[in-house]
């Protein structure tokens, strides 16, 4: 049974040895290609890319609805799991935190950044349109950070006091801590404050999670292309979005507790734990893509049936396969069997999840596009197909990048296990100074 | 005695030369002064910024039939346009396409009038038909623009403000007759524009300020464009550059309040032609509510094959070769 | 000496022949040149008139060949001139071909002399641009007059052609349109032949629609050899009345943003409102929490 003094020591911010550094510099390397390549595309246009009048949408608004997705998860295991009591995941909630802020974020950047003319974002507020499915994103995604901003934050208070006392002899970094914690000294009235944010914000975020995943959905399901035209996608994308985030959150708290020693507080327990979540989601999603494409092939009416071929074996059945097989049935599948759950192999099934992920929503943008109502005729052959161009990977790796040096950012300067919380749940009193008891 | 040879000599030939010499630079003179004399120019500016002499006698004025209070969001009150396409006349003979693309300057590889090679099922003869932007009643496109730079006017056109458009692509995800066209770079339309000038008057003056009615005058990076419906030509009474060259008579253009539309020398009453002919839209159940109107490709005239010859499954636009 | 001088005058001679030839060859090259930067075009003339109520207008039409296209003769300057018994010309005035081919000028002061026949020339003089060329039309007055009748229940659109002594012009070639915004319909059949009295009676079948009920229908002799073209024109208010049916000034998903339908407006607005006034409440906690320092714990 650890004291509070090796709690703190081992939750509490470390600088970065040579690992870190080196990863920083390989982020910053690639958020410098992304630049030079947006730089590219600002000057010149969109042509830089490989969409065309029929592949207008490519690797940008799948690599958005992405980040969406992922950003999900912050809602999931901040708020519902705590909402429901599940005191295994609160650990991870800093982790989810920080992940649904860096993911919402880049999100935000990565549709500026698939704009014909960012130049005039100004008229989204001067001529916005409320009918318009976009606003409504714009809308709820500057909601969903602020909410998750606040998540992130409202925790953090204690915890920067207690690295405030921690670091006393530092007189600058506590000062600095002291500070971020906004006073916060554990008295009744803040005590007060704080438990109802917390609470409101946990309640607050879920509707609010859940509007933003659907309205991002409803940007392909308001149109009438086969394909995209489903009323199932609200539902879908949402099941689609807890999946990636379970297994971004995988990966994090893999390498994090690998990096910072962190075993004894995520523990094989916690990745049992996600494993089984992670199976339990997979498992609903994979149900919504049953209905997803066996309806319409049940149907299948003469567009869905143009499309659906291409899927199942035509030009993108390969990626199309791969990722329904490869990105969620044997993940579901493998993660059935307790030694997968153990924590390298979870790691692996994670990381696989979560590319598996990002090529789904390729899946679901572009190949649509390329099968509309009329034939396509009178352009150049090649707009029959979409391959991204190398400068359109560039920059949607320079925003991956970016959500990951985020991530890094926040790991370097905040706990990344909640340190108050974790104390109260293992009982590990907070030594005073004069007598107190501690109100639970 | 040879003294006063030379003298008459040189004298004759100094007279001689002097009248050719003379001769010489009134002829020359005037060769020079006719390529000089020119009729009266009047300068324009290109969109590159070039100034362009073009003679007056080219430059037209018309006359309009805008009020003063014609705004170019709502358009002609009391009017609602309509087009009817008739598949029974069509061959495939590209000359709207050609119309329309010249007339609108258009340099991308799609243009906005396709003309497809349809067959609506096996046992059905394949025909060609006409597509442009349908001017819906109910238009996906901008329920769907996030900041209003497309929009629907009271007399019925669809059209786009350019120096709006963000550029999100939206409206081209949301339209499923795939009408619209992306300015994916800056698009080339100085030499084109020059062009027109040259040979003919009929052309807007390029200092005028930008106006939707007038599509692709210019394209910019990062928008959208598509049919206008030539806006800017009804002003002058002048019907769609597609109505106007197509040699067959397939468009019909005109008023659906007046019911009657036109073709340039074949005029009808819209409601019985629709009624004889049986005239219907294209993807009518998606409850759009288009303002073009088929007729369909019953009787026709050429067949299909004759509009093969033309038939270009990869290109819609003839670039303007650069000099 | 004679044979030095006699040398001379020989080379003179030759520098003379030479020299002047020389003259003629650039007469002719700079002659050439001139003809080839502007070649003349024969321009074909054709003169028409056209009279519409009070207006009587002549009309010119000139087209040139080039190469294998016809192309209008812009900027081809006209005289128009009437010609009397005598051959003489009165200068009417000038008019020039525009982009499209035609030309016009309005001669209603010639009526004036009420003559039995009128003559008219038009004439181009010859540019660098264009040969000279001229046309010549030979024209008799003739009269239209067109009323509507309204006869029980329906409309009649009645016409009657005469000459320039009242007496009608009989099987005449009528046409009978509805003036519309790009192009006149045809009202019953393409043409109506003219009786005995120089009549045609034409049944309205069908009323069209019409802004604020005007129907403006049109009786056309067009393109008579002796009588050029001659338009009458009824204005009446038998049409249908014109509704505006576009939505524009509704409340539709697709209006402009402040024309959005109110349930669009409220309740993205109620919705926004009540999430981010908590959010500003959340916000202000956290200036609160920083305000609760150092306090006791106790509860008081």
């Amino acid at each position: 049974m650890k004291n509070f003094e090796q709690l703190t020591d081992d939750l509490a911010p470390k600088k970065f040895g040579l690992y870190g550094k080196l990863w920083v510099g390989f982020l910053v390397i690639i958020i410098l290609g992304g630049v030079y390549a947006y730089y590219q595309q600002f000057t010149k246009g969109l042509a830089i890319t490989g969409m065309r009048d029929y592949a207008l949408w490519g690797i940008y608004i799948s690599n958005f609805v992405f980040f969406v997705a992922i950003s999900l998860v912050g809602s999931l295991i901040t708020a519902i799991l705590r909402l429901s009591g599940v005191t295994w995941a609160t650990p991870l909630t800093r982790i989810a935190e920080i992940i649904a802020v860096a993911a919402i974020i880049m999100g935000g950047l990565t549709i500026i950044i698939d704009m014909g003319r960012p130049d005039r974002i100004y008229n989204l507020f001067l001529h916005g349109r409320l009918q318009s499915p976009i606003v409504w994103d714009v809308i709820v995604v500057t909601t969903y950070l602020t909410i998750s901003i606040l998540l992130l934050v409202f925790p953090l208070l204690p915890d920067f006091h207690i690295l405030s006392k921690k670091f006393k002899n530092n007189k600058k970094l506590s000062n600095i801590y002291s500070k971020l914690s906004l006073n916060w000294d554990g008295n009744f009235y803040q005590r007060r404050i704080y438990n109802w944010s917390i609470r409101t914000l946990s309640v607050l975020i879920i509707p609010v999670a859940f509007a933003i995943h659907t309205v991002t959905a409803w940007l392909f399901a308001a149109t009438y292309r086969p394909g995209w035209d489903s009323s199932n996608f609200g539902p879908y994308f949402i099941a689609g979005a807890f999946v990636a985030g379970a297994g971004g959150v995988i990966c994090v708290m893999y390498l994090l507790r690998k990096f910072r020693h962190l075993e004894d507080y995520i523990t094989d327990y916690h990745f049992d734990k996600m494993g089984k979540l992670l199976v339990l989601l997979i498992l609903v999603y994979i149900y919504f893509n049953i209905n997803e494409y066996l309806v319409p092939l049940l149907k299948n009416t003469e567009k869905e049936a143009e499309h659906l071929k291409s899927l199942f074996v035509g030009e993108q059945s390969f990626l199309f396969w791969t990722v329904i097989f490869g990105g969620l049935v044997l993940p579901a599948t493998a993660l059935l069997f307790k030694r997968m759950r153990k924590p390298f192999p979870l790691f692996i099934i994670g990381l696989i999840v979560v590319i598996g992920a990002w090529w789904k929503r390729f899946i679901i943008v572009t190949p649509t596009l390329l099968h509309p109502f009329l034939p396509i005729q009178g352009v150049p052959e090649s707009w029959r197909h979409y391959t991204p161009t190398h400068l359109e990977w560039l920059v949607t790796w320079g925003t991956l990048a970016g959500a990951m040096l985020i991530v890094t950012i926040l790991v370097r300067y905040v706990p990344v296990i909640p340190i108050h919380e974790t104390a109260e749940e293992r009982g590990i009193v907070e030594p005073r100074n004069t007598e107190r008891n501690e109100a639970k | 005695m040879t003294k006063i040879n030379e003298d008459c000599n040189s004298r004759r030939k100094f007279l001689d030369k002097g009248l050719k010499l003379g001769l010489l630079s009134v002829i020359g003179g005037a060769a020079v002064a006719k390529s000089l004399e020119e009729e009266e120019m009047v300068e324009l500016m290109d969109t590159d910024g070039n100034i362009v002499k073009a003679p007056v006698s080219k430059i037209e004025e018309h006359s309009s039939i805008k009020g003063d209070h014609y705004d170019t969001r709502e358009g002609f009150p009391d009017k609602k346009f309509v087009m009817v396409i008739d598949l029974a006349r069509c061959n495939n003979s590209l000359e709207c396409q050609k119309s329309c693309n010249k007339n609108h300057f258009i340099q991308g590889d799609n243009a906005w009038l396709k003309i497809y090679n349809m067959q609506d099922n096996p046992e059905s003869s394949p025909y060609w038909m006409p597509t442009l932007c349908q001017h819906c009643d109910a238009p996906a496109c901008v329920k769907v623009c996030p900041v209003d730079a497309t929009f629907k006017r009271r007399d019925g056109i669809v059209l786009i403000d350019n120096e709006r458009c963000i550029g999100c692509r939206f409206c081209m995800a949301a339209c499923p007759y795939s009408v619209r066209i992306f300015n994916w770079d800056q698009p080339d339309q100085g030499e084109i524009k020059m062009n027109m000038v040259m040979e003919h008057g009929d052309v807007m003056d390029h200092n005028a300020p930008y106006t939707p009615d007038y599509a692709g005058n210019p394209s910019l990076k990062g928008t959208v464009d598509k049919c206008d419906f030539c806006a800017h030509r009804i002003d002058q009474e002048k019907l769609p550059h597609c109505v106007d060259a197509c040699p067959n008579g397939v468009y019909f253009f005109g008023d659906l309040y007046e019911d009657s539309v036109t073709n340039g020398s074949e005029t009808f009453q819209l409601s019985k032609l629709l009624k004889d002919k049986a005239g219907y839209r294209l993807m009518e159940d998606l409850g759009l509510n288009p303002s073009v109107y088929y007729l369909p490709p019953k009787n026709r005239q050429d067949g299909f094959e004759k509009g093969l010859e033309r038939y270009n499954e990869f290109e819609s636009v003839e670039k303007v070769k650069k000099s | 000496m004679n044979q030095e001088i006699q040398k001379e005058m020989k080379q003179n001679r030759i520098r003379n022949s030479i020299s002047q030839l020389l003259c003629i060859l650039f007469i002719v090259f700079t002659n050439s040149l001139l003809q080839a930067q502007t070649k003349q075009q024969k321009a074909r003339l054709s003169v028409s008139y056209y009279k519409e109520g009070n207006l009587n207008l002549l009309k010119a039409s000139a087209i040139y060949k080039d190469e294998t296209q016809f192309k209008p003769a812009q900027g081809l300057n006209l005289n128009a001139y009437q010609v009397f018994e005598n051959d003489s010309l009165v200068l009417l005035g000038t008019m020039m071909v525009n982009a499209e081919g035609t030309a016009q000028i309005d001669v209603s002061k010639v009526f004036e002399n009420d003559l039995l026949q009128y003559d008219f020339e038009v004439e181009h003089v010859g540019s660098e641009k264009y040969k000279k060329v001229s046309g010549d039309l030979s024209l008799k007055v003739a009269h239209l007059a067109s009323e509507l009748k309204p006869v029980d229940e329906n409309y009649f659109i009645e016409a009657k052609l005469t000459d320039a002594n009242n007496e009608p012009i009989p099987d005449t070639e009528l046409k009978v349109k509805l003036q519309r915004f790009f192009s006149p319909l045809t009202v019953g059949t393409e043409l109506y032949f003219t009786d005995e009295n120089g009549t045609i009676n034409v049944p309205i079948t069908t009323i069209m629609p019409g802004m604020e009920g005007k129907l403006n229908y049109e009786v056309i002799l067009q393109d008579s050899d002796d009588y050029g073209t001659i338009k009458s024109v009824i204005q009446t208010t038998i049409g249908k009345p014109i509704k505006d049916l576009s939505t524009f000034d509704q409340r539709t998903m697709w209006s402009p943003p402040r024309k959005a339908p109110w349930v669009v407006l409220i309740v993205p607005n109620i919705l926004i409102f009540a999430v981010w006034l908590t959010l500003i409440i959340l916000v202000i906690n956290l200036f609160r929490i920083s305000k609760h320092k150092n306090k006791s714990y106790e509860k008081h």
